[in-house]
């Protein structure tokens, strides 16, 4: 499909791009991976000193951290394009994409594909098959389809989040921090959303919906999420992408009308 | 290329290419009072002015014609052409492009024009053009024998057979206009829309592109509209002149008539004169 | 040396009109700080004590974590590499400034408004949680930590000058910058206490320049050192200090007699 070799064109020229930063993409490339173990070990020492973290073992908070880390990196690598939409906005790169026969907000997001993020998905995804192995019961299919449905539920949310906060940037072309507060809110999936007071988890869970795209996953494999939840979850995931589409249509239509 | 009955569009043979009436984009311009009270003011109420950049525009353009919008900065060229681009929302008023109305940015009028701004680049920096080349390829869906048979004729039209595979940083200003050029001509687009192409080059390299550009009309049939503020853009290239200062059509003839109008006076006495003619 | 004060407030004032992206900073530590408080107030639930802590002391550590960010690791250094990279450095060798001094002062108006951030910041969320902070009891205790965090004020500074030479040698220093302040962070306890971790990483670690950024000073302030401990950890706090003090100066020394040769 034509979409797909375009992903592959800009995929490759990005690539090439960042070869020709050897130094910078290892460091960031090893920073990536230094942070992942530093937390791992975090939490293998933490239960040293204790069994449970809030009624989850070790192996369970283990992969309430790695399915924060896998949503994370995943969001990334597809949706990179948009952190640099007000470059691209500033520098008149927007314009050309404007005038080219290629869905806009496609051409956007995929702009650049940053090679480190497959390079570090690698291990995360390794590890949290160990980790799954290990669990009492070892690895079971229908928890793990329940697991990647979730998990694709929740990337569809990033994405809605991703389109809004590129909508922003083209409307007001100064909001081109707000990517960073999604990804710093983001960070407090990290652990199961059980250590949170009620109030918090509402928040985490119907305003900013990280509860949904990390710990609802990871909940589902362990079988701690019920049906009715895992609905809500896909129809905020509907929900949020139809308005954000809707949003990034308003934004593009004004930004065509406004810009001199 | 023969022209078919597309859905967005109506065009057939006997139409201009490009038609423009009663074309007006207007703009609200925020405005910032210094200081930190007006800052502070500036959070509760916004006042705003503004600004006409093109009014009430009329022109049509036939196939294959060289078109040259002449008019110092701010006159409203640029607006214009990115109305014709689809770029733009105009205010009020109409325009088709190849039939199309441009801002409905529909696919397959977008696959045949191009614009060129002079200034910035659809080239990737960090890049040989070649890369940039091949992407536009997948992005217009340029069959690869027509690919390579089209790269390869703007490649010795232009002289940069050996400059495709160096970064596009380590070009020069003039070698990356002409490699900007041969980029955003690989879908073979019949309209192209210039954007001051030859700002900021060298007087040579202004002669240089002039004459690719007014080879690849010969070639293509290729309709041209191309803004400048430099008076030699035009009266080398283009047969035909529309002047436009401040959102206004001042004159629109051919380039012989504009040379007897304004015979012997500078650009902005020529701007000053039809202004206070139509006035 | 009134010059240098200049640059202090002039920097503070470009600070406060950099809005944008000192919110942000701030909004992260914030986040960090609220999932932090959750995370061990979870885990202290059940217990009354983890790994030595009670919860007055696991909550004063987390909030004077915050706090310690805030005024050791703000910094600009990492402008640096790029005035290197992109020859601006040139207009400062040419002044009468000690470009060093310059770059300590450029820092401390960063550290100050981010300190008074997080004093805020702590203050707020302990009003709001009805956090009981652990205070020292003895007046020594507050000088001692007021001087343990001078002296990693003093240690990073130099740390990451060190970092920001290495703009002198490469274009990237990007990528090796951001994995040493990620370790960096880890290894001085401002993630969580260091001894969590098994004993034998402790012992490794407080080799290490790092634990004296902030995993040293709280424990002077939540008084868990006896005297012993506390005169052998300023021992090492001053022995790093002189250490990277003298490597900085030594690394831009060579620096600048290679961007001098370059001459960019």
């Amino acid at each position: 499909m034509r979409y797909m070799r375009i992903w592959g064109r800009l995929a490759t020229m990005s690539f090439a791009i960042q070869t020709g930063h050897p130094l910078s993409s290892f460091g960031y490339l090893l920073g990536k991976l230094v942070r992942l173990s530093f937390f791992l070990l975090f939490l293998a020492a933490i239960f040293k000193h204790t069994s449970a973290l809030a009624g989850y073992s070790l192996e369970e908070a283990a992969l309430f951290f790695l399915t924060f880390n896998i949503v994370d990196i995943l969001a990334q690598l597809f949706f990179r394009g948009i952190y640099g939409i007000r470059g691209l906005i500033r520098e008149g790169d927007f314009d050309y994409f404007l005038i080219q026969p290629l869905n806009v907000l496609y051409r956007v997001s995929f702009n650049t594909v940053d090679f480190l993020d497959v390079l570090t998905i690698l291990p995360v995804f390794m590890i949290t098959f160990y980790i799954l192995k290990r669990m009492p019961g070892g690895l079971a299919w229908k928890p793990l389809l329940w697991y990647t449905l979730l998990m694709v539920n929740g990337l569809l949310i990033a994405f809605a989040i991703h389109i809004v906060v590129a909508s922003l940037a083209v409307l007001t072309q100064e909001l081109e921090n707000t990517i960073w507060i999604y990804r710093d809110l983001m960070t407090l999936g990290r652990f199961p959303s059980d250590i949170y007071d009620s109030p918090m988890r509402a928040l985490l869970t119907f305003v900013i919906p990280v509860a949904v795209m990390v710990s609802f996953p990871a909940k589902a494999y362990l079988g701690r999420l019920t049906g009715a939840w895992i609905g809500q979850a896909v129809v905020m995931a509907g929900v949020s992408l139809a308005l954000s589409l809707k949003f990034w249509q308003f934004a593009t239509r004004r930004y065509t009308s406004v810009s001199s | 290329m023969a022209a078919r009955p597309d859905e967005g569009s109506c065009y057939n043979k006997r139409m201009p290419i490009i038609e423009v009436s009663h074309l007006t984009k207007t703009f609200r311009v925020p405005q910032k009072t210094p200081g930190l009270t007006g800052a502070l003011k500036g959070l509760f109420s916004r006042h705003y002015k503004e600004v006409q950049a093109v009014r009430d525009i009329a022109f049509s353009i036939a196939e294959g014609e060289l078109v040259g919008f002449l008019g110092p900065n701010g006159a409203g060229k640029t607006t214009t052409l990115k109305m014709l681009s689809g770029l733009l929302h105009p205010t009020s008023g109409d325009a088709r492009v190849l039939g199309y109305i441009p801002w409905k940015r529909e696919r397959a009028f977008q696959k045949q024009f191009t614009m060129v701004m002079g200034q910035r680049t659809q080239l990737w920096w960090d890049l040989p053009a070649w890369d940039s080349f091949l992407l536009n390829k997948e992005i217009y869906e340029i069959p690869e024998a027509q690919f390579q048979e089209t790269v390869k004729e703007l490649a010795d039209l232009l002289e940069i057979q050996d400059l495709l595979e160096v970064p596009v940083k380590k070009l020069s200003l003039g070698q990356r206009m002409k490699a900007e050029l041969a980029c955003s001509l690989l879908h073979r687009p019949k309209v192209l829309l210039l954007d001051e192409p030859t700002i900021g080059l060298d007087v040579l390299m202004q002669q240089k592109v002039r004459e690719f550009v007014l080879a690849y009309n010969k070639r293509w049939k290729a309709t041209v509209l191309l803004t400048s503020h430099n008076m030699d853009d035009v009266a080398e290239l283009c047969p035909r002149v529309i002047l436009i200062n401040h959102g206004q059509l001042l004159f629109d003839g051919t380039l012989d008539q504009f040379r007897q109008k304004f015979e012997g006076k500078m650009l902005t006495e020529a701007m000053r004169a039809a202004f206070t003619a139509t006035h | 040396m009134r010059k240098y004060w200049f640059v202090f407030s002039i920097y503070w004032q470009e600070g406060l009109s950099q809005r944008a992206s000192f919110f942000m900073e701030r909004f992260r530590a914030l986040v960090v700080l609220v999932s932090f408080y959750y995370f061990w107030s979870a885990l202290l639930k059940d217990r009354t004590s983890f790994a030595g802590y009670n919860y007055s002391q696991m909550i004063t550590y987390v909030l004077g974590m915050n706090i310690l960010r805030g005024l050791v690791f703000a910094s600009r250094t990492y402008e640096i590499a790029g005035e290197i990279n992109h020859g601006r450095l040139s207009g400062y060798l040419l002044k009468p400034v000690n470009f060093c001094l310059y770059t300590f002062f450029r820092d401390l108006s960063e550290k100050s408004i981010n300190l008074v951030s997080a004093i805020i910041e702590v203050s707020g969320l302990a009003l709001l949680f009805h956090l009981k902070i652990q205070w020292p009891h003895q007046a020594t205790s507050w000088l001692l930590f007021l001087l343990a965090i001078t002296g990693a004020t003093v240690l990073y500074f130099f740390l990451s000058f060190i970092v920001g030479c290495w703009g002198f040698w490469t274009a990237e220093s990007g990528g090796p910058r951001f994995l040493l302040e990620l370790i960096l962070e880890f290894t001085a306890g401002a993630f969580f206490p260091l001894d969590v971790l098994p004993r034998a990483f402790q012992d490794i670690l407080k080799l290490f320049p790092s634990p004296y950024l902030v995993f040293f000073p709280l424990h002077v302030f939540l008084e868990k050192l006896n005297t012993a401990q506390i005169i052998n950890g300023f021992l090492m706090e001053g022995f790093w200090i002189l250490a990277l003090g003298g490597l900085a100066w030594l690394v831009w020394d060579k620096g600048v007699s290679a961007y001098g040769a370059e001459g960019s």
